[in-house]
């Protein structure tokens, strides 16, 4: 198991264990029904922050905006099937396409440019996604939100209830971790970690330097749309607010506390951050509206005390412990 | 086939390198100033002046890093100057950097392996997929990296953080690096530059046995007794001039080359 662990795979397939436990709990009673679709909202997170995580941490590209991403995946799927009756799945490809084409076309512009460019582009995509969504009433219904999106279906199975979402959602998160994992051992993987180390070294083993920056934006661009679209399926409604810039830094906020130098950073940060979200909430209560103090000094915390993130601290003080103590097998069992 | 490059070795008898006229300016400084010269196949050639006589920059021209004002330069029949950097590489075109530019992100392995970029083909699909196709590739590559890194002497540091190296070996590293894309012009941008006696004498040797092995290099290079020991020919240039080019010993004897290095003026001597 210990030997397991320290391969990703491994861990992937540790993860799937682990998942499988909620739903068993919720059965003997020993946990709320409603912490299940905490974990759904985990899934979907973990979706979005695991795209961050490649473009962010692993190619160094910074995006402010992939909020949007994530709203015009829902928003895609929604229209075309509230409206134009699409096919179930089909949508979800189209809003996975529609998400990668919009990053393709932010991208290829400002992805030339060195420096914090894609930062204020995405940003700006952001905003100026939010207020199609608020303004165009005849395509986006405004503020009010698109109602009546139908839940997935599986064959002739609807996902009806919490837990079936559960299950397919988290199957499709542990495909796009997958994916990620193998982009990262690959020539791909190293050249995106090699433009991050040096552009121009980079340039001069052959590394396309522009071409593998807008393929990682919109790798992200994708995961963010698809969860979009998933999202969308899942609450059957939507309406702008969950698409604007707060969602947006929430994800930065996510890859940060995450940790930076593996995927599973991404994961933490999603797990965390999503639950800090929904209890936070019911904490604050009427001060509901502070809890972005609390992300703040979250963030800070983490930057001062662990800046490689909580999944770069637990490696750091697992290497600490070992050092440290005088039976090291011992803590190690 | 994954690993050859579609090269045209055969159809080409020129200098492997021919530099014709190149100059660049930054502002008002004329930095390289018609500077021409070439390096034949299977030599090794030094590029050397006073500081800030412009080697860096005749370098950074030809590996693409900043693009001249006026002159043209071939590797082969190909016309580099015209050309995105990465092309090069393709194209046989590998370079070390001055001030060392590892990915120190990465492991020591890593970085080699980046080093066969060009030589590999696998894109996203293939690689999220991993197909067979794809795998093979990456055990090539990962024989490639070791290949090269057992031939600088870094073998038994694969697994290290590439930061974390001495910087000596990390210069030793990019030599690796650049030797995995399978150069056919190897571009070393002051190899002994912060090296003691030692770690230099090291890089010494490995060139003397790229050298051996047939590879083609140019160097800038401030250690004059490495330049003079390893190089076939030697280019002088001295306030963005050429003034000098022939064997190291004609080079030495050259009135101009005495002056612009001891400062000497050329009537007093």
């Amino acid at each position: 198991m210990k030997s397991l662990l320290k391969n990703d795979y491994g861990i992937l397939v540790a993860l799937m264990f682990v998942l499988a436990a909620p739903p068993i709990l919720v059965k003997f009673g020993a946990m709320n029904s409603y912490y299940i679709s905490i974990l759904i909202f985990m899934a979907l997170n973990t979706m979005i922050a695991v795209g961050l995580n490649l473009l962010v941490c692993h190619a160094g590209q910074i995006s402010l905006g992939h909020a949007a991403f994530y709203g015009i995946g829902a928003y895609t799927s929604a229209i075309l099937t509230v409206v134009y009756g699409c096919p179930l799945w089909v949508d979800v490809i189209a809003a996975m396409v529609l998400s990668g084409v919009i990053a393709y076309l932010v991208g290829a512009p400002t992805l030339k440019l060195k420096g914090h460019y894609l930062a204020v582009a995405t940003m700006g995509l952001g905003i100026i996604a939010f207020i199609v969504m608020n303004e165009w009433h005849s395509v986006t219904e405004g503020p009010s939100g698109i109602v009546g999106i139908p839940r997935l279906k599986i064959f002739e199975t609807v996902m009806r209830t919490d837990m079936q979402v559960y299950y397919l959602y988290w199957a499709i998160a542990l495909i796009v971790i997958l994916v990620a994992i193998n982009i990262l051992n690959s020539r791909v993987g190293r050249a995106l970690r090699a433009l991050h180390g040096s552009e121009t070294a980079a340039a001069a083993m052959g590394v396309n330097v522009n071409s593998y920056k807008l393929k990682v934006f919109v790798i992200s661009a994708v995961f963010a749309g698809l969860a979009g679209s998933l999202y969308a399926h899942y609450m059957t409604f939507i309406s702008p607010p969950s698409f604007g810039l707060q969602f947006s830094i929430m994800l930065v906020l996510m890859i940060i506390v995450g940790g930076a130098e593996t995927i599973w950073g991404a994961l933490i940060g999603a797990v965390l951050i999503t639950s800090m979200r929904a209890f936070l909430g019911e904490a604050l209560g009427a001060y509901k509206d502070y809890d972005v103090i609390v992300y703040g000094l979250v963030m800070m915390v983490v930057m001062i005390f662990i800046p490689a993130g909580l999944a770069g601290g637990v490696s750091i003080i697992a290497r600490k412990l070992k050092r440290g103590s005088a039976q090291p097998e011992e803590i190690g069992a | 086939m994954a690993f050859a490059r579609g090269s045209d070795k055969q159809t080409f008898d020129g200098p492997l390198l021919n530099v014709r006229n190149l100059t660049i300016r930054f502002g008002g400084l004329i930095a390289v100033n018609d500077v021409s010269f070439s390096v034949r196949s299977g030599c090794v050639k030094a590029i050397i002046g006073p500081n800030g006589a412009g080697k860096t920059t005749i370098f950074n021209l030809i590996s693409g890093i900043y693009k001249p004002a006026s002159g043209e330069i071939f590797l082969r029949n190909h016309r580099l100057d015209k050309m995105p950097m990465h092309m090069m590489a393709e194209l046989g075109l590998s370079r070390t950097f001055q001030n060392v530019q590892l990915f120190h992100n990465m492991s020591v392995l890593e970085n080699a392996m980046v080093g066969c970029h060009t030589r590999t083909r696998a894109d996203l699909l293939p690689s999220i997929l991993r197909t067979p196709g794809m795998r093979r590739e990456e055990r090539e590559s990962r024989e490639c990296a070791m290949e090269n890194l057992e031939k600088v002497g870094l073998a038994g540091f694969a697994d290290l953080p590439a930061g974390s190296l001495p910087f000596g070996k990390q210069r030793v590293l990019e030599i690796a690096r650049a030797l995995a894309s399978d150069p056919e012009l190897l571009l070393l941008d002051e190899p002994a530059a912060g090296l003691n006696t030692t770690e230099t004498g090291e890089v010494g040797e490995i060139i003397t046995s790229l050298k051996e092995k047939g590879m083609t290099i140019l160097l800038v290079e401030h250690d004059m007794s490495l330049v003079m020991n390893i190089s076939d020919e030697v280019v002088v240039v001295d306030y963005g001039k050429k003034i000098a080019e022939g064997t190291p010993t004609e080079v030495q004897n050259d009135a101009k080359v005495v002056s612009a290095y001891l400062g000497a003026d050329l009537e007093a001597v």
